[in-house]
């Protein structure tokens, strides 16, 4: 009779020092992101040679208006997908301020299994499902660390859309290789990227560790089924007419 | 935490990521933990492309077990990563021969444990151009812990230092070093490089500065100034750092040096002190350039047995919210060098020549205290004042002894020489300037006026011996002459000048500034010689050979720059035209000589920013040269009395120009780039030398304009660098020729000496934390040759090969050696070929946690080889000498390092 119980408190022990050792890793959960725009470089960008009548409503803005817009955004994921779900802006911005780029347009779904993506696009009144595979970034693993919400992350540098520069910080407690809006593609969980020429900043604020049901992580419906590539023209037939401003919307629209 | 996610994540990962379809290489291994040996799950494994860093899969570990599958061949990097504990990162390759790569066990230690493992690195663009500055990022080179500025510069691609210390960018000397774009330790290029620590470095940036007479007048000479500047990081502005060495070795040799540094953002305090006779240390002469003195004591350049030693204090603050600064230096040196030499030299003769040998030795000892300051001050927000003044003190006294002998081109003896010299010298030199600057409301509109005063005074007692024989053509005595006299000479100059400068914006892209210089100088010049009476007294003026003159020149000068700024390219157009009037009185014969001239200086520039990595640049620059006073009514002296010059009032001033163009490419992605650089000099109205030679050997020299030809001489560098693909090493190839065209008259016949020379050159480098190696080759061709000896060429053939390696060993013992070959071939003028072989191999020892303290035996010279040996051929000339030199010895040294700053960024690696 005392063999098992002795053989058992071995093991207890040994367990025991295993799981001190071991790390506890999150596999399902929600992820709360701030995202920062800084208005001033962005309404500088709708003054181009061709839009010089918005140059009093730029020098408006410096005066009467803050320099950061930050907007909120949820990232409901389990070992398989994630949700990415923005919360709508308190106010809105003044037509001759607004931009794609200050603004979330996007509601996200990302299956990891399959490698695909369903973003529900709403611009100009008008809204698109597009449908596709999750979007291919080029990343750089770099040596520098910082941490964000609470998790130790990595520095990637990454090149997406074949021109736009990103910096995201991933932490490996978290093995879904997921991020917010659709940055995606490291080995964990993206918690802040930054897109420095586009002046716009995603951090998370608060991660939490929960169940997460099949309801949360609904795939999006509603809009104009394409891929991106009609996306990508019919975004460009949009914005034809803009001159210079154009690039600057297309970014936007893409992101 | 259950597997099945993660069986799934598997899943997800083998199905995601089938892109280029091999499935053939893989990699695979247990990650346990490395104290208790418990396999770790969930691990973050993830490979990257070594090259850089490029992410190419990644996966987690289940039960410490992982496996990735479908890589393509190359070379990898895995790098494992858990939280709370080191990363692991390991370099590894896959290929047709070496399918599955078994890491087996990785052990993660805890980051309780010291990380030592190494850091991942991205190949970072090391190499930015902006306009005509390079710019290296620090980072992007590894240097071994301690090392310092030196070490870095050795990496970087174009950039050479010799073996005589001097540093060579893209094949032009540098010649001033700044840290954070202060002077320190007024730019003395050695001194900064072996001060201040490789760590402390974000960027090197290098550039073409203007004179300090261009920056202190605002008149444009064309002349540019190499300069390095220095850029610390910001956590490394804050700190001290420093460096204590003593050494000692076989044949008395030893060394001593000792280095602190306090630094912090607004105020940098240093000092050194050196001492040895090694040749290795406070052996720089590059002050003295400055100085534009005579002579530069602190030169050792390797001819001799030196003995060395100096010091000095530095030390620069800003205050006020930076709107004053100072910056103050105090140098002291004292170098003895003591040696002797032999040296043979073949004078070209229409039709004939003759050969002289001379055995030389010497003892030369040197003394040097410079004073530096400057102060700067912004006035107010629109108007700064600057202020320099510097002092210095120069004692020197030497004694050589000659044996010389010249043999006609036939073999039969012309002359023979013993001689023997003494010569004592003290030189004082002081310099003030001050300059204030108005900027006006409107941005581009300034002014800027500025005054200086100079002043110098070298006196210098000598004693001569010579005993000259002279031969007839058949090699009997003829005639001889002795010489006994004592040469006193006084030389004492004071210069004044004040100026303005102007500038404003016509335009939004165009600027103008006009100038106005005036400045006037006095001089004297007396050098006696007396023989020695019968009393034994040197108290008989020998009037023939004893001057005192004493000349003084007015300048007027006028200058006027346009230029022309726009995004990409950049341009200025100017000229500066100097109306000069000068005087020289003959105080013995109380004649005097008077003239009045004008000089042109035309100049212009264009810069081209072709893209954000390349760029063109084009220059010109004339100068109209006036003949030297001495060439019109020269000093009649016998320093020399196998060579006698005399004047020629007749002689007009040469006209010189310059032209020079470069372009550089460079890739970042690759970090690879092209440099390509050109000048040509020519001169019109050359003045050259004409000098007759008489039977016995004698030459009188005079100076004469040659017309009609087109004397010059040119310049050719490029460069290709870039990365190899599979061996990671830097690979240089590169190209400079240099060639050369002038005149001479001798015994009244026209002689032109061309030459040209060929140095290709192959350099690879690398330089990992912990060991480094680097292999140069390169032939070199010279032709030469002299219209009035046609069947001599002077056409060498040589080979340079060098190469050096360090690495470390286990138990912190380090190894290395450097070694170069020199080897000259025989050609008609030098029968003897020439071949040399320098080993330097060295060992060690490091102790304590940052490696601060190091013991190292270094052999110099294993091989005994040094001589000391220079072969050159000049205007109707080629000579050849050997020196002594310092040769084989063995040195046992310590080392010290020591630095502390307020917060440390592990960027360097062990």
């Amino acid at each position: 009779m005392i063999k098992p119980i002795l053989l058992t408190l071995l093991y207890l022990t040994l367990t025991l020092d295993v799981n001190a050792r071991q790390k506890h890793f999150i596999n399902s959960g929600t992820i709360e992101f701030e995202r920062t725009a800084n208005m001033f470089a962005l309404v500088k960008k709708k003054v181009t040679k061709n839009t010089q009548d918005i140059k009093p409503y730029y020098e408006r803005y410096l005066t009467s208006e803050p320099q950061f817009r930050k907007l909120k955004s949820t990232l409901f994921f389990n070992s398989s997908k994630s949700l990415y779900v923005p919360v709508p802006p308190e106010r809105g911005l003044w037509h001759y301020y607004d931009t794609p780029m200050a603004n979330q347009l996007n509601t996200v779904f990302s299956d990891f299994r399959g490698g695909n993506s369903v973003v529900q696009k709403e611009f100009y009144e008008r809204t698109y499902l597009v449908k596709d595979q999750m979007r291919k970034i080029k990343w750089k693993i770099t040596e520098e660390k910082r941490v964000i919400a609470g998790f130790r992350c990595r520095r990637a540098n990454g090149l997406m859309l074949d021109s736009i520069y990103v910096v995201a910080f991933y932490t490996d407690e978290i093995h879904i290789p997921g991020g917010p809006e659709s940055f995606n593609g490291l080995p964990g969980m993206i918690l802040g990227v930054s897109v420095p020429h586009e002046n716009v900043t995603w951090f998370a604020t608060k991660v939490t560790e929960a169940p997460v049901i099949e309801a949360q992580l609904a795939v999006p419906v509603k809009g104009k089924v394409v891929n991106n590539k009609q996306l990508f023209e019919e975004i460009w037939k949009a914005v034809a007419n803009y001159g210079d401003y154009a690039m600057v919307m297309v970014k936007g629209l893409l992101l | 935490m259950t597997t099945k996610p993660i069986l799934f994540l598997f899943f997800f990962l083998g199905f995601y990521f089938i892109a280029s379809g091999q499935e053939k290489f893989r990699v695979k291994g247990t990650v346990v933990d490395s104290v208790n040996r418990v396999a770790l799950t969930d691990a973050t494994v993830t490979v990257l492309a070594a090259k850089d860093s490029v992410l190419v899969r990644f996966s987690y570990t289940d039960k410490g077990l992982f496996e990735i599958n479908n890589l393509d061949s190359g070379q990898l990097l895995l790098i494992v990563t858990y939280p709370d504990y080191a990363d692991f990162i390991e370099r590894f390759s896959v290929n047709s021969g070496h399918v599955l790569h078994d890491f087996k066990r990785i052990e993660m230690i805890s980051e309780v444990n010291l990380l030592k493992e190494v850091i991942v690195k991205a190949r970072m663009a090391s190499i930015k151009i902006k306009g005509d500055t390079t710019e290296f990022n620090a980072a992007a080179y590894k240097t071994q812990k301690n090392a310092k500025v030196e070490d870095l510069l050795k990496q970087l691609q174009g950039m050479k230092i010799n073996q005589s210390g001097a540093i060579i960018f893209q094949g032009e000397q540098v010649s001033k070093v700044l840290v954070d774009g202060e002077e320190f330790f007024s730019d003395d290029p050695a001194l900064v490089t072996n001060t201040v620590r490789a760590d402390m470095v974000s960027k090197i940036q290098v550039y073409d500065d203007k004179s300090v007479e261009a920056k202190q007048t605002g008149v444009e000479d064309g002349k540019k100034v190499k300069t390095i500047n220095i850029v610390l990081l910001e956590d490394k502005k804050r700190g001290l750092f420093g460096k204590a060495d003593v050494g000692y070795g076989t044949d008395e040799y030893y060394t001593g040096q000792l280095m602190f540094n306090k630094f912090s953002p607004k105020e940098k305090a240093s000092i050194y002190g050196n001492m040895g006779n090694t040749g290795k240390v406070g052996l720089s002469g590059a002050d003295h350039n400055k100085f534009g003195a005579g002579y530069s004591p602190g030169d050792y350049g390797g001819n001799g047995l030196p003995f060395a030693r100096d010091g000095g204090v530095h030390y620069d603050r800003k205050w006020n919210k930076d709107k004053q600064s100072v910056n103050v230096n105090y140098k002291t040196g004292f170098l003895q060098t003591e040696g002797i030499s032999n040296s043979l030299t073949q004078n070209n003769l229409p039709g004939n020549f003759n050969k002289s040998s001379a055995d030389r030795s010497f003892v030369n000892r040197s003394g040097s205290q410079i004073f530096e300051g400057n102060f700067r001050s912004a006035i107010d927000s629109v108007s700064d004042l600057s202020t320099y003044a510097s002092a210095s003190r120069y004692k020197y006294n030497s004694m050589n002894t000659t044996t010389s002998k010249t043999l006609r081109g036939n073999n039969v003896i012309q002359n023979s020489n013993d001689s023997r010299a003494e010569n004592e010298t003290d030189s004082r030199y002081f310099s003030f300037s001050a300059s204030y600057t108005r900027r006006f409301k409107k941005k581009g509109r300034s002014l800027t006026v500025n005054s200086r005063i100079n002043a110098s005074d070298a006196n210098s007692e000598g004693y001569q011996w010579s005993a000259l024989t002279y031969y007839d053509g058949s090699g009997n005595q003829d005639s001889t002459r002795s010489i006994n006299q004592f040469k006193p000479t006084i030389s004492n100059s004071k210069v004044f000048s004040a100026g303005g400068t102007y500038t404003d914006v016509i335009s939004k892209p165009l600027t103008i500034s006009g100038g106005i210089n005036y400045s006037a100088d006095e001089q004297d010049n007396k050098r006696l010689a007396y023989d020695k009476s019968a009393g034994g007294m040197y108290d008989q003026l020998d009037t023939v050979f004893s001057s005192d003159y004493s000349s003084g020149t007015q300048r007027n000068g006028y200058n006027l720059t346009l230029n022309y700024s726009s995004g990409k390219s950049r341009a200025s157009i100017g000229n500066n035209t100097d109306l000069v009037w000068q005087r020289q009185n003959d105080q013995f014969s109380s004649t005097s000589l008077a003239r009045n001239f004008i000089n042109w200086s035309p100049y212009g520039s264009f810069s081209y920013q072709l893209s954000k990595a390349a760029s063109l640049n084009f220059n010109y620059n004339g100068y109209t040269l006036q003949p030297s006073i001495f060439y019109l009514q020269p000093i009649r002296q016998n320093s020399d009395p196998l060579n006698i010059t005399v004047g020629n009032p007749n002689l007009k001033p040469e006209f010189e120009q310059r032209f020079s163009y470069n372009y550089r490419v460079y890739q970042p992605t690759k970090d690879q780039g092209i440099n390509f650089r050109g000048n040509y000099t020519s001169t019109l109205n050359d003045i050259v030398q004409d000098k007759t030679i008489d039977s016995a050997g004698v030459s009188t020299i005079k100076y004469v304009n040659v017309r009609g030809k087109s004397p010059g001489y040119w310049n050719v560098y490029a460069e290709v660098y870039g990365h190899a693909t599979k061996l990671d090493f830097i690979m240089s190839i590169n190209l400079n020729v240099n060639g050369s065209t002038y005149y001479n008259l001798i015994n009244g016949q026209l002689n032109r000496t061309k030459s040209v020379s060929y140095f290709p050159q192959l350099d690879i480098w690398t330089n990992k934390g912990s060991y480094s190696y680097s292999f140069s080759i390169g032939p070199n061709f010279s032709f030469g040759e002299s219209s009035l000896q046609q069947q001599f060429k002077n056409n060498t053939r040589g080979f340079l090969v060098s190469g050096n390696f360090y690495t470390k060993l286990p138990g912190k013992f380090f190894i290395g050696a450097d070694c170069s070959y020199k080897s000259n071939a025989g050609n008609v003028v030098f029968d003897k070929p020439f071949e040399q072989t320098l080993l330097k191999a060295y060992t060690g020892k490091t102790f304590l946690k940052d490696e601060n303290l190091k013991l190292t035996i270094t052999g110099n010279d294993l091989l005994d080889q040094n001589t000391g040996y220079s072969r050159s051929s000049s205007e109707g000339r080629f000579s050849e000498s050997r020196n002594q030199t310092i040769r084989r010895y063995f040195i046992f040294t310590v080392t010290w390092d020591f630095s502390r700053f307020k917060k440390t960024l592990q960027r360097q690696e062990s």
